[in-house]
């Protein structure tokens, strides 16, 4: 399995390119940016590390198709692809932060990426859209003859059967989000089930996951940072922390959770009036935070995820990634090949 | 009058980069990268220059909400102004060549242009967006971590109508092919725009692209302009009628799917058009010819001067480093 990390671009570009030239060297798969709206354009940001590296795989994820045309991604996508020398990924979404700045309803999420797929790799495949007619997007005239690199890869972010069956079929990969290792067999016996219909000519098929990652040489430091994060971990919602709470706790979870926002948005970790012992049960089940004493069980749950037959695991990292990444390349890379 | 320049983004952006930096060394105002649905994305290909320059001005040219979202707009310029310490601009229009790839639906292109413009100035000021619009809406959209002044947002429109609405809310326009022979249409509702927003005194930006294909080789000159001519303005009406008679008009009008052969085969040969119809609208539509025809392109620039054009961004072809160091040599010791 190998593993990729996901940086925010919070970080300027020359700082991006730094990153991944440490990850680079210490073995990383890839690094993926992650497309807010309140930072740097993500492609934008990874140009430089594009240009500079040799090896490591770059890619932008969530990007959905009401910020951007399909035709569009692809041209941002096959760009960063050439200055990467053919190692770049996207992951395409069906919306979410962008949809609510721009206050555009998501609807018919699957088909909406359904169709952005296939779009995505026409163009990046054949370097040629001659007429596509979808239900939500159309296209034609389009060609990037000036693109010579091998394709990029095309992901979605698949966490619903029926996103992870479309995608099984229509994409090189997914990603997972969030995925404990309950919901992680779920969704790959999605895949498995749905493989025998995926045409050989769309290539192999990757399955990933993003996973919060919170271990340092601190674990107090550890801790807070994971508490403070908690909240983005999609959102807590019912169906991804279900296999590790209780319902009693997991409908409280659901009842108290501006208590968990707040903690997020005024960046202290403190999330008041929880018990601790929900707050610890949720950072055990949906994260790896801790130590480096703890580096044992941490890699035992990584490997819980590749046994379950993940390609890839996408460690996201926040605080002082390059402390993350020197950690990760020494403890865990080759741990998990 | 400053004097940019104009690059097509199928350079890359180690070219690009090169470039740029040539431009900045012999002194040109800013370099704009044109966003084609054909070549590489133009904000990316323009990042490398942004973070190793020091002095010229990077922008974009021209991006349509039909696209790209106007936050989505917003954001990109915003990177590449962070990128180049706050000398970015991008040029936001009602059209370009996307939507005829995405099969778009124009609908109402005024609208649809003034809000995009509308919510890119909101966005690259210091609130919070919220905007809400017949077209596009905007919320929430915070750029706390930008640290630069706001990068420059041009309209990119010709017509009068189009103009007026720009004037009150962008930085500047970026007319196309516009002409001395059409300053009569183009020009005097401007400036009366300009004085009723009161922008007068405000700095507001006109520039207009200029094709440039002046060169040692006269031949190759014109063989280059002959390829690109399709693309000055796609021929309009209004750009070729100065230059030709009603009849030749007509010809050209009918005869589109020519000049546009010459441009896809890029062999500049457009056949079974009269050959004094071609060399009018080279003439009239762009600089061409070598050294010898300097005299009168300066006489030409010095006139969309005269006319109050702030600005001027001459589009260049192939070769385009020998171009600029031969405009560097002459043209930006005569518009100073």
């Amino acid at each position: 399995m190998d593993i990729d990390i996901i940086l925010e671009p919070d970080v300027t570009p020359d700082e991006l390119k730094e990153l991944g030239l440490l990850a680079e060297r210490n073995g990383i798969n890839r690094l993926w940016i992650q497309n807010y709206s309140a930072a740097r354009d993500g492609f934008m940001s990874l140009v430089p590390l594009a240009i500079a590296s040799t090896r490591i795989k770059i890619g932008v994820m969530v990007v959905s198709p009401w910020e951007m045309h399909p035709l569009k991604m692809a041209n941002a996508l096959l760009t960063l692809n050439e200055y990467s020398k053919g190692r770049a990924t996207l992951c395409v979404g069906g919306g979410a932060e962008w949809n609510g700045v721009m206050c555009i309803p998501v609807e018919r999420r699957v088909r909406a990426v359904r169709e952005t797929t296939e779009l995505l790799k026409a163009a990046c495949g054949d370097h040629v859209v001659t007429n596509y007619q979808g239900e939500m997007y159309k296209a034609g005239h389009f060609t990037a003859k000036w693109a010579t690199d091998e394709p990029p890869l095309i992901y979605t972010g698949a966490g619903q059967e029926q996103m992870i069956r479309m995608s099984t079929k229509k994409a090189d990969g997914i990603v997972l989000s969030d995925a404990v290792p309950a919901f992680t067999n779920d969704a790959m016996g999605f895949v498995r089930e749905t493989l025998p219909e995926r045409d050989a000519s769309v290539g192999p098929f990757r399955v990933s996951n993003f996973w919060a990652w919170h271990v340092k040489a601190d674990r107090e430091v550890a801790l807070k940072e994971s508490r403070r994060e908690l909240i983005i971990r999609s959102w807590l919602s019912k169906h991804h922390i279900k296999s590790f709470m209780s319902e009693e706790d997991n409908e409280y979870i659901q009842a108290n959770k501006n208590a968990f926002i707040t903690a997020y948005r005024d960046r202290s970790g403190n999330i008041k009036d929880i018990p601790q012992r929900i707050i610890d049960e949720l950072i055990e089940g949906i994260t790896t935070t801790g130590d480096l004493t703890e580096m044992d069980k941490h890699l035992a749950r990584l490997t819980e995820f590749k046994d379950a037959g993940l390609d890839e695991l996408a460690l996201r990292l926040h605080d002082d990634p390059a402390d993350a990444i020197e950690m990760i390349g020494e403890h865990v890379v080759s741990a998990m090949q | 009058m400053h004097i940019d320049i104009v690059v097509e983004s199928k350079v890359g952006a180690a070219q690009f980069k090169e470039l740029g930096l040539l431009a900045e060394e012999l002194g040109f105002h800013r370099i704009w990268i044109q966003n084609y649905a054909q070549s590489p994305d133009a904000f990316l290909t323009a990042m490398p220059l942004a973070l190793a320059t020091q002095k010229i001005r990077i922008g974009v040219a021209v991006v349509s909400s039909y696209e790209l979202h106007p936050l989505k707009i917003a954001n990109s310029v915003l990177t590449l102004n962070e990128a180049a310490q706050g000398r970015a601009a991008v040029v936001v229009t009602g059209g370009g060549e996307w939507p005829s790839v995405m099969k778009v639906n124009y609908g109402k292109r005024k609208t649809v242009l003034y809000e995009a413009l509308e919510i890119i100035r909101q966005a690259c000021g210091d609130d919070v967006v919220k905007f809400s619009g017949e077209i596009h809406n905007a919320q929430a959209f915070s750029t706390s971590w930008t640290t630069q002044n706001p990068p420059l947002i041009y309209a990119g429109v010709n017509g009068p109508s189009m103009a007026r609405m720009a004037v009150g809310v962008a930085d500047g326009i970026m007319m196309s092919d516009v002409q001395p022979e059409m300053f009569n249409w183009s020009i005097p509702i401007l400036e009366k725009s300009i004085i009723e927003a009161g922008r007068a005194n405000d700095n507001f930006r006109l520039n207009n692209f200029l094709s440039w294909h002046v060169k040692q080789d006269r031949e190759e000159s014109f063989r280059e302009s002959r390829r690109e001519l399709i693309i000055r303005a796609w021929l309009g009406r209004r750009w070729i009628e100065p230059f030709l008679d009603s009849d030749a008009v007509e010809t050209v009008r009918a005869n589109m799917d020519k000049f546009m052969q010459a441009y896809m085969d890029r062999s500049g040969d457009i056949k079974g058009i009269a050959p004094e119809i071609i060399d009018a609208l080279v003439e009239g539509l762009m600089c061409s010819g070598d050294l010898s025809d300097m005299d009168q392109h300066i006489e030409r620039l010095i006139k969309f001067q005269a006319a109050g054009f702030t600005e001027i961004a001459l589009g260049l072809q192939d070769d385009p480093a020998d171009s600029m160091r031969m405009i560097a040599e002459h043209v930006l010791p005569a518009m100073h």
